[in-house]
Order: C-alpha cells, then sequence, then structure tokens
C-alpha cells in the first residue's frame, strides 16, 4: 500500500495551528484539535434564481448555460428566456405538449416530441412529430420526428442533437423501443440502438459525447440507475447513478454532469455530480423537483421549473461549486 | 431543542436563498411557501431578514397539509384518461421534517 509520502514526497505535517495559507490539496495533523485536515474542495449549493411567470412541469432536456436558458412548452405555449437574474416572456412556441424535450442554447434551442392528452392534427394518436426551431426571437418549425415520441431524453445543440430514451407512437402500438435519433437542423436520422428502452431518462452532453441517466425501464417499470454514454454510434455502460429514479434535472457534459433532483420515485431533492469515472454527492436542491429543465455545468448550473411535491413550479435553483476550504478529514 | 424552524415566506427570486445560505444552515422549501431552516442563529435570522413569520411545526404542516389536499382534490376530478397520464401522480403526503 502506497503512503502519502511516497504520493506527495513529504510527510503529513503536524503543527498546532492551521497553516494560514495552504495549497490545494494540502494535508496537516492538527495537534491541538487532535484532526487531520486538509485543504481541499468543498460541497457546491444550490441558491435561489428567478422565478418564471409561468410554472410548468413535464419539461425534458437542458438548454443554455446558468445566465442564459429558456423554458419552453410543457403544457404551454409559453417561452421564457433567464438572464441569471429573471426571466422575461417573448415569442411562445406553435404547439404545446406535456413532456416535451428542450436543448440548445437560448439563441439556438430545439423543442420537440411530447404528448397530448387530447388528439391533434399534428400528432398521429397524440405523440407529438414536430419540431420548432427557437433562434432566440421566434419559433418556426423543423423537420418532423419520425411517427412521434414522448417522455424522451435528448440533448445537443440545434443542429445537432440527440433524442434518446422514450416512447415512440404512435400508439395505441406506442413502445419502450431502443432507437435513438440524430436532428442535423433540418431532418431526424437514425443513432446508434441502445442496449434496452428505457425512457424519462437524464441525457446531457453533445451528440457524439453523451451521457444517459437513470430512467424507467421498457414498459414503464422499475425505475433504472443504470449508465450509459454514447459516442455518436454506440453505447457502453458505466457506473450506476447513486438512486434508482427518472425525470432526473441534468445539465453539463458527458465527463462532467450535473444531475439534481428526480423521481425516485417521490420527489427528491438530492444532486450529485460526475467527473468521468465517480458519482459525488453534492449540495441539495432547496425544492424536491422533477422534469424540469437543466443547463449549464458542473461549475455553474441551472434547475428551472418542475414538479414538485405540491404541483408545477417556476421556481429556479443556481448551482455553483464549493470553493476550496479547510476540511477536516475522516474515513467515512 | 427542535431542530428545525417553520416559516412562511414568498421565494422572491434571485437572491432569496444565497450559496452561503445553503452552506450556513439547512434550508427546505414545501407547498404552501412553507420554508423549513436549521433551528440556529442564521436560520432564524434568514427567515426574519425575509419578513417570514414564523409558525410552529403543527401550524407549518397544516398549511402544507391544506396545499396538498388541494392538489389531491384537483387531481381527483381530473378525467381518467388524465389521471393515467404518465407522471401525472397524484400529489402525495407530505410530512414535514
Amino acid at each position: 500500500m502506497s503512503t502519502y509520502e511516497n504520493l506527495h514526497g513529504t510527510r503529513v505535517n503536524v503543527v498546532s495551528t492551521n497553516p494560514s495559507n495552504p495549497k490545494d490539496g494540502e494535508v496537516w495533523y492538527n495537534s491541538t484539535l487532535g484532526q487531520l485536515k486538509g485543504y481541499v474542495l468543498g460541497l457546491g449549493s444550490f441558491s435561489s434564481g428567478g422565478t418564471a411567470s409561468t410554472a410548468r412541469s413535464e419539461l425534458m432536456g437542458n438548454v443554455g448555460t446558468q445566465t442564459s436558458s429558456l423554458l419552453a412548452g410543457a403544457s404551454t405555449t409559453n417561452t421564457e428566456e433567464y438572464n441569471g437574474t429573471s426571466w422575461t416572456e417573448v415569442n411562445n412556441r406553435s404547439t404545446s405538449f406535456f413532456r416535451i424535450v428542450n436543448s440548445g442554447t437560448q439563441t439556438a434551442a430545439l423543442g420537440y416530441g411530447g404528448y397530448s392528452p387530447t388528439s391533434i392534427p399534428t400528432a398521429p394518436a397524440r405523440y407529438a412529430i414536430s419540431t420548432e426551431e427557437y433562434d432566440g426571437s421566434s419559433w418556426t418549425n423543423g423537420g418532423n420526428f419520425p411517427n412521434g415520441v414522448q417522455t424522451a431524453g435528448g440533448t445537443g445543440t440545434q443542429t445537432a442533437s440527440l433524442q434518446a430514451s422514450g416512447i415512440f407512437g404512435p400508439s395505441p402500438s406506442a413502445n419502450w423501443g431502443t432507437a435513438t435519433h440524430h436532428y442535423d437542423g433540418s431532418s431526424w436520422s437514425s443513432g446508434g440502438a441502445m442496449p434496452a428502452g428505457r425512457d424519462i431518462s437524464s441525457v446531457t452532453g453533445i451528440q457524439t459525447a453523451a451521457i444517459m441517466v437513470g430512467g424507467r425501464a421498457d414498459g414503464g417499470a422499475p425505475n433504472l440507475n443504470a449508465v450509459l454514454y454514447y459516442d455518436g454510434s454506440s453505447w457502453t455502460s458505466q457506473p450506476n447513478y447513486p438512486e434508482t429514479g427518472h425525470a432526473i434535472i441534468g445539465s453539463g457534459t458527458q465527463t462532467a454532469a450535473m444531475l439534481a433532483g428526480g423521481a425516485v420515485p417521490s420527489r427528491t431533492t438530492n444532486a450529485n455530480t460526475w467527473d468521468g469515472s465517480a458519482f459525488a454527492t453534492t449540495g441539495s436542491l432547496a425544492t424536491a423537483r422533477a422534469y424540469g429543465i437543466g443547463g449549464g455545468t458542473t461549475a455553474a448550473a441551472l434547475v428551472s421549473a418542475g414538479s414538485t411535491p405540491g404541483g408545477s413550479t417556476g421556481a429556479t435553483e443556481e448551482f455553483s461549486e464549493g470553493g476550496v476550504e479547510v476540511k477536516t478529514l475522516t474515513t467515512s | 431543542m427542535e431542530n428545525f424552524l417553520y416559516g412562511v415566506l414568498t421565494n422572491t427570486g434571485k437572491g432569496f436563498f444565497t450559496a452561503e445560505d445553503r452552506r450556513n444552515f439547512f434550508l427546505r422549501g414545501y407547498p404552501a411557501d412553507v420554508w423549513v431552516v436549521g433551528n440556529n442563529p442564521k436560520g432564524a435570522l434568514w427567515v426574519a431578514d425575509k419578513g417570514g413569520v414564523f409558525k410552529t411545526k403543527s401550524e407549518a404542516q397544516a398549511l402544507v397539509d391544506a396545499d396538498v389536499q388541494a392538489a389531491q382534490a384537483a387531481w381527483d376530478a381530473q378525467s381518467d384518461e388524465e389521471k393515467a397520464l404518465l407522471g401525472n401522480e397524484r400529489p402525495a403526503d407530505i410530512t414535514l421534517p
């Protein structure tokens, strides 16, 4: 077994008071306190952001950054932009569906799929086939999604988007297929098939480097904790998420992702970061929620809207990573 | 001493609670604008600073129950088709910590 001295080239200093200017990663033993101390990264935390004027849930996907995001659709055509402080209503989408997927940026976003409780002319048997593109000002029609999809996961940009997980239409023959799809800015094509069907998964990253977390298994149960990587054509397994759940709100990249909330099955405040090899618990949401929109990075993430135990919300929470601080090191 | 304090506060958006607040004390939001904070000076100060109205645990629980029951009644009034919508679960009872 290696030792601290072998790893760092020096022994752990024994001091009576904590050093005034420790270096990142420095470890020492405080003989006065009888504690092993380290100057290490503290937990990140969520703070309140602006509240959207229209409370909404049934959203999937992630859009933009902590200071430039978008809420669009989900039982409403209402669209709002976030500037890091407050939400502003802008031009509406032309259609509204539950469990719509949004991705991209505030000035180049994509919204597609979803489900309508009532029959609509643009959806075969209520599964939305429509894709709408937002340019920072207005929504226009994009290429239709084949057969329609709901409860899908999705990520990427307006011109290189990934749909993965979901229930494919048309009903009543709807199914949890393994198919995924790529959008190139004008039309959808087939992507690499998943190992098994699932829906309401959190998918973050880009079309050629995405991570999928949780969801529901084929048929709607059970909840999953399985994690997959996508490289643009094929899927590979990764270590499991700490909880089984669906509708977890994700953001970030394949190797630096933030996952917050979710239905496990009750709404949770729990949040975790992924560094490309393992999940780590981080500061929790103040309000338990699922089915919201994510945005940003693990250093500066955004969680907007969603379904709370008491109903839909327009509340926003902003995540900031922890600073380096003196902490007592224990074995637990 | 109780572990938590209970207050009714309206989320005013940005700055309502900060990252420093979250590091300083337990904070959790519930229906009916009920917020639960750690029972320590910083938690109590936050409720007071935000113009919150302190409640006893039973008073806060009653507010949450009323809100959840209203949401449950609204859910119960939906059509069977709406109730069957994926993700449209009946609002669950909440027990405050």
